[in-house]
């Protein structure tokens, strides 16, 4: 033992040294490029701009120079990421966070989202029940494993878990909020209840009148309706704020529903152009693109090379689907219907891939498959999406 | 089994070269239980009964800092929280035995303002009293004596419990031998309202069919430790030396020179009292140096969990509560886990706990006291705290399968009680060899005993320092019989020592130092 034992005026001061010494040299220099990547975050959500996400990584890549180890800035990377649709790079990133401070819930949030996207549903499961567990009554918690029921198709459960997120979210946060009463208003249209998703949708695009999703949901209502022009009313609104290839595809559809063929394939060949564009970017449109060469170029060598090659990436139920029909629309029975048994197994109970498993199943002649899903095709092209 | 102490006592030789000492218990120490204070574990207890070595006494203690008079619905036990006391006898670290408790509330007076009431023979309504009530109506009920029946009247709100034993997957419901329902002792009212509150607690002492005790209720909290000093960044009182003890002061088992300040503070516990023979592997009482028997113990609280799948559908999370907290030894979580994990801690269980390595081989808390004192600390990986969290002597004999890394307290069921004039606070380290880390008794000083783990002294006498508190002693005396913890304060006479006030040690002698 030393002669002397003595203790030090800032016992404070030594453990603050001690618990920073792997941090920043200036931590605060770098605060301004996180809280203007934070912001540029939320402002690409909500417009659905991948270019704002890249300015955001920028803002994000100098932070992190200033800052190496700074942790905000590391999470906000994952939520980069995401937005750019790198799911797989999301998902390792988020888990090494995840091992350094395994109580953050928002990093447990991430994991669902690139697990969920990525099709490990089961892992996704895991992360939203370890959310669930954790913060009790979260609205977190009750968000993501919202998402997760509309995976499993308890579209019911979801909309539970969703009003349940909506009572414990601050009035503040208006475009999580408008986001999670858009999810609401998408479940209530495809459960029927029209005058419920009404006022869901609108109540949402109330509180972000910028809301891309909540213009895509009114939409589809107004589709459901019949009411076609107004459909293309709202579409091209949705392209005026956010040009982008899926809302460019989305109005295509709407305007050749309402029958103008015409405007609709202006909006398709500029579509195809945008989309071509971006195919080998994390963030693009191939989904759209695989139904466009399907349906509408009928060119299924084309739909099926994209698809496939989308597949290798990720194996969600949406990016299974298209798959799927792809392979229909090529001839290949076999193969797509057990892309679409992979595409429904965890239970979704999506119309659009409904109707499309009903078709595969009708064309080779499976007609107790058919009969079983019903009226999808009818209820599908009201809420697609 | 004095012989088999003297083994024991031999297998320590090294490791009492010098006396050493710990840290506190775990209030609030989890973002999860800091806000969710019922399920919050403050304190967990295993060791061989004092006045029956045949049994083996646990302790789970709950919901920290209960002020003895903040009526008016005091303490009950959260109905929702599944509360677990749980044994590995195999050194899996997997529970071979657990007791799991769940309580249900009753409100017997709906219409009265506050939990507990009553006053001598009862008070009537004076002569005059307003219409309608007609003079020489009941108001105020008797005084309470009574847990049910005659003398509770005054009981508006109260709570029995459940008590399972579960083993090899099979629960077995255990029941009062008298078939009655278990009732959980309320907190000490004050004087008027229960006059005789020790004769009123003991009757919430039950024996079960097969010889198991249990008793469940408030309590006075037996752990005792300068918190503000500790958490002030280690600022102790000058006269309890800084935090290095003077060798009087270390010395002195019954004197404390620093503020107790859990003191005039209740807890809420469940203390079951369990044949050995019920624990152990070979379902035998076996000598100290049996590779068989030295158990392992920890507490666990939990609560239903919401799901993300709906019943019926198929769900991948199996289980119907999630759990909140654990504790085996103390202070692990407190003290040694880092903020940014601490809960992830609190919810995984002890078999898995090697992944917490990195925290347990290179203790912030150790460079912290390297850094303070200048004292000399083990170079890391500290492999020398490994007996705290496997099976491996001088707790468990030579020859325990070490098990894998998992914190629990480890108890050698072999090891007899020590006698109240011999017991020290120091336990283990001060050649007691039934006292902390050989399981934990109510008056093992943790506090004082983990410091001094974590600063070396099992890494070798080159590491004994004097470090501690300053608090050597709790503020009422314990028990010496089941339930050994001090019956609840009452919550109108209650008296916190603080710094500044006469009577540092239970009451009496100096003041506490301010400084």
């Amino acid at each position: 033992m030393p002669d002397e034992l003595s203790v030090p005026p800032s016992c404070a001061l030594a453990m603050l040294s001690l618990l920073c010494a792997a941090q920043n040299p200036d931590p605060r220099a770098a605060q301004g490029y996180i809280e203007k990547a934070y912001v540029l975050v939320q402002h690409a959500r909500d417009a659905a701009r991948p270019a704002l996400y890249t300015e955001a990584s920028a803002a994000l890549d100098r932070a992190l120079e200033l800052s190496p180890a700074n942790y905000e800035a590391l999470k906000l990377r994952v939520a980069v990421l995401l937005g750019l649709h790198d799911f797989s790079e999301a998902l390792r990133q988020a888990k090494e966070l995840n091992k350094k401070v395994p109580d953050d819930i928002a990093v447990w949030g991430y994991l669902v989202d690139a697990n969920l996207s990525l099709g490990d549903y089961d892992e996704a499961e895991k992360d939203a029940q370890w959310i669930l567990d954790l913060r009790r009554g979260s609205m977190l918690g009750f968000a993501k494993a919202a998402a997760l029921r509309e995976a499993f198709g308890d579209p019911e459960g979801a909309i539970e878990f969703y009003n349940e997120a909506l009572l414990r979210m601050s009035p503040a946060e208006k475009s999580e909020r408008s986001r999670l009463m858009t999810r609401n208003g998408r479940l209530q249209l495809a459960a029927g209840n029209a005058a419920k998703a009404k006022e869901f949708l609108e109540g949402a695009l109330s509180i972000n009148p910028e809301s891309q999703e909540a213009l895509a949901g009114l939409a589809a209502l107004a589709a459901s309706q019949g009411n076609y022009a107004e459909a293309v009313r709202l579409s091209r609104k949705r392209v005026e704020l956010s040009p982008g290839a899926g809302n460019t595809y989305d109005l295509a559809v709407m305007l050749e529903r309402s029958g103008q063929a015409a405007e609709a394939e202006t909006e398709y060949r500029a579509f195809e152009t945008m989309a071509r564009a971006e195919t080998e970017k994390t963030f693009n449109s191939n989904r759209e693109l695989v139904f466009y060469y399907a349906d509408h170029r009928k060119d299924a060598a084309q739909a099926l090379a994209i698809a496939a090659k989308e597949a290798e990436n990720r194996h969600d139920s949406a990016t299974l689907d298209a798959w799927a029909w792809a392979l229909y629309r090529s001839g290949k029975l076999a193969e797509a219907k057990t892309q679409m048994d992979r595409a429904l197994a965890p239970g979704v109970r999506d119309n659009g891939y409904l109707c499309h498993a009903q078709q595969i199943a009708a064309a080779m002649h499976d007609d107790g498959t058919a009969e079983r899903f019903g009226n999808a095709c009818s209820d599908s092209r009201a809420v697609a999406k | 089994m004095h012989k088999v102490k003297t083994t024991i006592c031999l297998m320590l030789t090294w490791f009492l070269a010098a006396p050493p000492a710990g840290f506190a218990a775990s209030h609030r120490e989890a973002p999860i239980t800091a806000l969710d204070q019922k399920a919050d574990i403050t304190d967990f207890f295993a060791f061989v009964s004092y006045e029956d070595p045949t049994k083996v006494t646990f302790i789970l203690n709950v919901d920290p800092f209960l002020e003895p008079g903040n009526g008016p619905n005091y303490f009950p036990f959260d109905d929702t929280i599944l509360y677990s006391i749980n044994i590995d006898n195999n050194n899996s670290a997997l529970p071979a035995v657990q007791f799991q408790v769940q309580f249900t509330t009753t409100i017997n007076a709906p219409g009265v303002f506050t939990g507990f009431v009553g006053a001598g023979a009862g008070i009537n309504a004076p002569a005059n009293s307003p219409a309608p009530v007609a003079p020489g109506t009941p108001i105020v009920p008797p005084a309470i004596t009574a847990l049910s029946g005659a003398g509770a009247a005054g009981l508006s709100l109260s709570q029995t419990y459940t008590v399972s034993m579960v083993q090899n997957g099979v629960t077995t419901p255990l029941t009062n031998s008298t078939s009655a329902p278990l009732y959980a002792v309320p907190t000490n009212v004050g004087p008027r309202t229960m006059p005789n509150y020790p004769a009123l607690a003991a009757q919430g002492i039950y024996t079960l069919n097969n010889g198991i005790k249990i008793f469940a209720g408030t309590v006075d909290d037996p752990f005792y430790i300068d918190l503000g000093a500790t958490f002030d960044s280690l600022n102790f009182r000058t006269a309890a030396g800084g935090g290095v003890l003077s060798a009087a002061a270390d010395a002195n088992d019954k004197v404390n020179t620093a503020s107790d300040y859990v003191s005039g503070y209740n807890v809420n516990t469940i203390a079951i009292q369990v044949p050995i023979t019920m624990l152990t592997s070979t379902g035998t009482l076996l000598p100290a140096t049996s590779t068989a028997a030295t158990i392992g113990a920890w507490g666990t609280t939990s609560r239903p969990r919401t799901t993300v799948r709906r019943a019926p559908l198929p769900s991948a999370s199996s289980g119907s509560f999630s759990q909140v907290q654990r504790m085996g030894n103390p202070l692990i979580n407190e003290l040694i886990i880092g903020t940014g994990s601490k809960d992830f801690w609190s919810m995984s269980q002890p078999v898995n706990d090697s992944q917490f390595a990195s925290f347990d081989l290179d203790p912030l808390l150790a460079r912290v006291l390297n850094a303070i004192y200048g004292i000399a600390i083990p170079t890391p990986p500290r492999t020398d705290l490994l007996p705290l969290v496997t099976y491996a002597p001088p707790i468990a004999a030579p020859g325990t399968p070490a098990g894998p890394i998992a914190d629990m307290l480890r108890l050698n069921t072999g090891v007899a009680p020590t006698p109240m004039p011999s017991r020290k606070r120091l336990g283990l380290l001060a050649g007691d060899a039934a006292g902390f880390p050989n399981g934990r008794r109510v008056s093992d000083d943790v506090s004082d005993i983990s410091l001094r783990a974590v600063a070396g002294i099992l890494a070798g006498p080159q590491y004994n320092y004097p470090l501690g508190d300053g608090v050597n002693t709790n503020d009422v005396p314990y028990q010496e019989v089941f339930p050994y913890v001090a019956w609840a304060q009452s919550g109108r006479q209650r008296r916190h020592i603080d710094p500044g006030e006469a009577g540092c040690t239970m009451g009496a002698g100096a003041a506490c130092p301010t400084n």
